[in-house]
């Protein structure tokens, strides 16, 4: 188990560092390195805001609504962003890993599937899916100390104790998706074609004239 | 060679919609900067002054068509190296808030010798020598979070100063600070200048303090540079100008008005501090006490009348029933902290009609108190009262917090209590119809007897109304705030130092629109910075102090007994009348023709 | 530590040696022992209030590890018959304190490294690899108290919005106080914190909105939400089916105000930051190579630690490969309390656990000469 672990935390993290190089490689604009920092820390707030209830938080509303708009490497980036940045604020841990994983798919999977947010159901669905999806991989993190070799039954058991929480972040997925979907892509559609678009002209200037 | 030459410049805005149309803004800019200039540069929002600043400084130029010259050094703009145009000009924005990109002090300072790649040896030297010139050891270590607005700026400040400018670019960045903090870092400036010759060119609507040690002023308006002269010789000039005078010092003010009866004073140099200004008065003293005396005979004693035309609504307000109290505050306590009171048995009555303005130094409880009248805040004892079915509008000192719609109307009508489905045909609808549309001309209002459509007249905001609300001035954000209030029938508006950071013309309209509304019967309460404000408009001023209000006075009666915390125009007449308060009250005492500032 | 100076690489390597050992080491003493020096090591640190966080996360999910192990797992030579055929066995019920055991090291462990390894140095650490990406955490750390100060300000805002709805509604005719005006805010006893600053401190401090949840009485019923005036035009009746059971309306409400409060803390937010990317060109980022005003060198002390730790380490590897440190569960549990495992290679575990405590030791010491 313990080397399923190591093994496990090790290929996350490289893949992981691979989409952070990739990001890096692909030389960003200063505006879009701002874009990215206010954006992990829209997330965190999200996640901080309601920490009083257990599992209700807009932290995953907003990675996906970074993934639906900005599209798949930008949601990946976000949510594991602010995974990472969240747990600096609450103490970091290994399981940090599994909820960069966790985060990321969802903003990644949300940019793929963008086309289709347009439908409130599908929206709807989609948030409630990511509810128990994140809860699930989440829970990887304590699998390894459940026995010997992965068996269904533990895993099971886990995600059986996980249920009413997993159920109240679906829930609050969903409802934030139906009803603010449209706000939140209008805010985030102007600060992409100001962020972005902008930045991507070359200033228009006159031949010679500068000096 | 000057430092920094512009030489018929032109810039226009490249269209954001991606067309091949331009917005013109700069037009035939000839502007001249030497060694060791302090540059001032004003100008009504919009007329360019930021768009000038952003073209001086190479990262920050942007899109759109340039042509003509400009050069630093010798050198085009554009053309410069990135690390001479980065280390060189220095440029500081408004909001002190928005350019911290770290959160503890030595880290943002070190941020650009980060950037252009200095070894961390001399980076830690860099940051010392700073540290140990103004005095930041003791913040050095802190998050950025616990500083003051005035701290934040100065470390912005700072964080420009390591990489040892030549040139500082400044936009408007005392205009979120309060006055003390404006001071200071004013102060930090002169000094920059003075001791180390670096050149700074400052955009800025606060002229009192700033003249008297600039070498230049620069007025802008329309893109074009209307007056480039000294500050002695634009007070002169420009005071015929009907925008522009609204922007010179009141010292200057006076000084232009006296001259016109005086012909000495109009061959004197222009005073452009209360010292110099003193001076100048000297020499015609005897001619005004005994014009101050025969003003005095002439005017009714109680000061809180000098201004005629408004006599009429103050009697009617003031002889209303003495219980017409709407909010009523009795032994309020209040303290964020265990053991650290804001507000210690405080008593307040708020009556109907009122006007007003709260003053007072920083962190007394100004801000607390507007928020626990309005219920945002609850005392921790006491008790607050309001009269059944008060409706309370309050307007935060940054606008851009009441905003969460793309367009105006929908901002407009957010509130209403009207179908949804009605709401998003009215969004729909041409800017034209909307203004005539039968739903918002039908609204009836208590406090007002305006309909809809003279609303955005009054306000002269018709040409916004497709506009994104963050795409609109300070000044006008601030409008729709107000109109959304009033739209919703409010009784009383709260306003949080609205004058802040308004430029002088909107700093007029703002109190044209606030005292017809109070004619209306609406119910203001403020608090401001501004006491020239607080003095030409409020009708009641509270000021603060040791946790509790110290002064419950009209603001002619605190200023007239103040000797320190004053306006301008009483620091420079406190001689000879000590009631005046304001340039009106010094043209009726004095007898001088005012009517050329309206 | 204040007194010491050790290269953050280090540390964080120590640290992973650490969260090793405590998988690696299942020897009931070399666990017990392990325990109760991190427990000192906390407690020397000053972070009992951690202690509180760290128990928080233990107690449900060790119990759940405790419980689950012999509940699924039925490998191993003793068996205790519970009831009838039903039974469990000793090693699934052994394996399963074990393992709860290691995950509280894992946690006491990281309680400590968050103290003695500041973010600074882990973003310094980071940056070495990835220079933008650490960046951006640094400037999203820093947002993070900025936009939690603007939301509890859109917050405020509001409450007045909410507090109007509530003046207009008739029902408040009741409270006739002298005249007609009046309806009583009376203060209460408690003291409100400053809620917008101490959000980000932890665990604890981050309910901001914690009073929402029961002082909000001007959201009772859905009409009354249709009307809060922020909010965004919905289909009501969706929401009015899923409001119709009193839980989904409570999370409902909740969504819609901290939804609201977000929209606007976002876009006010977005709108400021594009001043934050100027300001960043302008002070020349991006221009050329970026270093760091953080600088850690090797010095003699983390040569010092890094012989040190190789030495026990080698020693300890020497140990487990003879089977020392560990105890085989599976297939049938072999340990005895009677062996007592007094030699070297448990010495060499203490001292693998002991140099920060002795660091912080040697601190306290200096400190009680020094006064």
């Amino acid at each position: 188990m313990i080397t399923m672990l190591i093994t496990s935390i090790l290929l996350i993290l490289g893949f992981v560092y691979m989409a952070f190089k990739m990001f890096e490689n692909s030389k960003p604009t200063v505006e879009s390195i701002v874009l990215l920092a206010i954006l992990v820390a829209i997330a965190v707030l999200g996640r901080l805001l309601l920490l009083s209830i257990p599992g209700i938080q807009a932290g995953s509303f907003i990675i996906i609504m970074v993934g639906v708009v900005y599209g798949r490497e930008e949601g990946f980036l976000v949510g594991a962003l602010a995974a990472l940045v969240g747990d600096l604020f609450v103490g970091i841990g290994y399981w940090a890993v599994f909820q960069m994983l966790g985060w990321g798919l969802m903003g990644a999977t949300a940019g793929m599937l963008a086309e289709r947010f347009e439908n409130p159901w599908f929206r709807v669905v989609f948030g409630f899916a990511w509810g128990y999806l994140y809860g699930w991989i989440t829970d990887i993190s304590a699998i390894f100390y459940t026995g010997i070799r992965l068996e269904l039954g533990p895993i099971l058991a886990l995600y059986a104790n996980g249920i009413a929480y997993d159920f109240a972040h679906g829930m609050a997925n969903a409802v934030l998706l139906f009803v603010f979907y449209d706000w939140f892509k209008k805010i985030f559609l102007r600060a992409k074609t100001k962020y972005l678009d902008g930045a991507e002209q070359v200033p228009v200037e006159s031949d010679s004239i500068d000096l | 060679m000057p430092l920094i030459e512009l030489k018929d410049f032109n810039f226009s805005y490249a269209s954001t919609d991606g067309s091949d149309k331009t917005f013109e803004c700069l037009h035939d800019i000839n502007l001249e900067i030497n060694y060791g200039d302090f540059v001032l540069l004003c100008g009504p929002s919009g007329c360019g002054k930021t768009t000038l600043l952003s073209n001086l400084k190479k990262e920050l130029i942007p899109n759109g068509l340039r042509s003509g010259i400009a050069r630093y050094n010798g050198i085009g703009i554009s053309q410069l190296d990135d690390e001479t145009s980065a280390c060189d000009i220095g440029y500081l924005f408004q909001n002190p808030d928005s350019q911290i990109v770290t959160d503890t002090v030595i880290q943002e300072i070190a941020f650009p010798l980060e950037n252009i790649g200095v070894s961390s040896e001399e980076i830690r030297n860099r940051i010392s020598e700073l540290a140990a010139f103004f005095g930041l050891n003791d913040i050095l270590h802190k998050n950025v979070n616990e500083l003051s607005g005035g701290q934040k700026q100065l470390v912005n400040l700072c964080s420009l100063l390591v990489l040892r400018p030549k040139v500082l670019l400044l936009d408007e960045p005392m205009s979120q600070l309060d006055p003390i903090a404006s001071y200071d870092f004013l102060s930090i400036l002169r000094r920059l200048n003075e001791e180390f010759s670096i050149t700074i060119l400052i955009s800025e609507h606060k002229s009192d303090n700033i003249f008297s040690f600039v070498d230049k002023v620069v007025f802008m308006e329309n893109g074009r540079i209307k007056y480039d002269k000294n500050p002695r010789e634009v007070s002169k000039t420009a005071f015929e100008d009907d925008v522009f005078k609204h922007y010179l010092p009141q010292v200057a003010k006076i000084h232009n008005l006296l001259g016109a009866r005086h012909s000495q004073l109009s061959k004197m140099e222009m005073p452009l501090s209360i010292r110099e200004a003193r001076r100048s008065l000297n020499t015609i003293h005897d001619d005004l006490i005994k014009i101050s005396e025969d003003g005095e005979k002439n005017q009714n004693p109680d000061l809180a009348h000098v201004d005629s035309d408004n006599n009429s609504h103050k009697k009617s307000i003031f002889s209303r029933k003495a219980n017409d109290s709407i909010i009523r505050m009795n032994g309020i306590y209040f303290a964020y902290i265990k053991g650290h009171l804001v507000l210690k048995n405080l008593d307040f009555d708020l009556k109907k009609g009122d006007f007003i303005g709260i003053i007072g130094g920083n962190g007394v409880g100004k801000s607390t108190f507007l928020q626990l009248m309005c219920g945002l805040l609850k005392p921790i004892k006491g008790k607050v009262k309001y009269q059944k079915n008060l409706n309370i509008a309050y307007v935060h000192q940054n606008p851009m917090i009441h905003f969460s719609r793309d367009n105006v109307k929908a901002e407009l009508v957010k509130n209403l209590d009207i179908d949804s489905d009605v709401k998003s045909k009215l969004v729909e609808m041409d800017d034209g119809d909307f203004i005539n549309s039968k739903t918002l001309n039908g609204l009836n209002f208590n406090n007002l007897n305006f309909k809809f459509k003279d609303l955005i007249e009054f306000f002269g905001i018709s040409h916004l109304l497709s506009q994104h609300p963050y795409d609109c001035s300070g000044g006008e954000q601030q409008k729709i705030v107000i109109i959304q209030a009033l739209l919703k029938d409010a009784d009383v508006l709260v306003l949080d130092e609205p004058t802040k950071g308004l430029d002088p013309i909107s700093s007029l309209n703002l109190s044209k629109e606030l005292n017809e509304l109070n004619g209306n019967g609406l119910t203001i309460v403020m608090t401001s910075h501004d006491l020239d404000f607080v003095a030409n408009n409020c009708r009641r001023c509270l000021m603060f102090f040791d946790m509790n209000i110290q002064i419950d006075s009209p603001p002619k009666e605190i200023f007239r007994e103040n000797n320190f915390y004053t306006t301008f125009v009483n620091r420079m007449v406190k001689d000879y009348i000590p009631q005046a308060v304001t340039i009106d009250d010094v043209c009726s005492l004095w007898d001088l023709d005012g009517s050329s500032l309206e | 530590m204040e007194l010491t100076e050790i290269h953050p690489g280090i540390l964080i390597v120590y640290y992973l040696i650490l969260a090793l050992s405590a998988f690696l080491f299942s020897n009931p003493y070399y666990m017990i022992t392990f325990i109760v020096l991190m427990l000192f090591l906390i407690y020397l640190q000053g972070v009992r209030s951690e202690l509180v966080n760290v128990m928080k996360i233990f107690i449900p999910l060790g119990v759940l590890i405790i419980i689950i192990n012999p509940l699924f797992i039925y490998e191993g030579a003793h068996r205790i018959y519970l009831w009838g055929s039903y039974f469990i066995t000793l090693e699934a019920l052994v394996y399963g304190f074990l393992m709860a055991g290691t995950f509280l090291i894992v946690l006491l462990a990281l309680s400590s490294y968050n103290k003695t390894v500041s973010y600074q140095e882990m973003l310094y650490i980071l940056s070495k690899k990835l220079l933008v990406i650490s960046m951006v955490l640094v400037m999203a750390l820093r947002f993070i108290p900025l936009l939690n100060s603007r939301a509890v300000e859109i917050e405020k805002l509001f409450k007045l919005e909410n507090r109007e709805y509530l003046n207009s509604e008739d029902a408040l005719e009741s409270s006739s106080e002298n005249e007609n005006l009046i309806q009583g805010v009376e203060g209460s006893n408690l003291i409100q914190g400053d809620e917008g600053s101490n959000l980000i401190q932890g665990v604890e401090g981050s309910n901001v909105f914690r009073e929402d949840e029961d002082s909000n009485p001007d959201l009772k019923n859905g009409e009354e939400i249709e009307s809060v005036p922020v909010g965004i035009k919905t289909d009501s009746k969706i929401i009015n089916k899923v409001a119709s059971s009193k839980r989904g309306r409570k999370l409902i409400e909740k969504a819609r105000n901290v939804g609201n409060i977000m929209g606007v803390t976002v876009s006010w937010s977005l709108e400021e930051a594009m001043f934050t990317a100027k300001s960043m060109k302008a002070r020349g980022y991006n221009a050329t190579q970026r270093s760091s005003y953080l600088s850690f060198h090797l010095k003699k002390a983390d040569y010092c630690f890094i012989a040190f730790l190789i030495i026990v380490l080698a020693i300890l590897a020497v140990g487990l490969t003879q089977g020392y440190g560990y105890i085989n569960v599976y297939p049938s549990l072999d340990f005895s309390f009677h062996d007592l495992p007094l030699n070297i290679y448990y010495l060499a575990f203490v001292l693998l656990l002991m140099p920060l405590i002795y660091l912080e030791l040697k601190e306290v010491w200096i400190w009680r000469n020094h006064s």
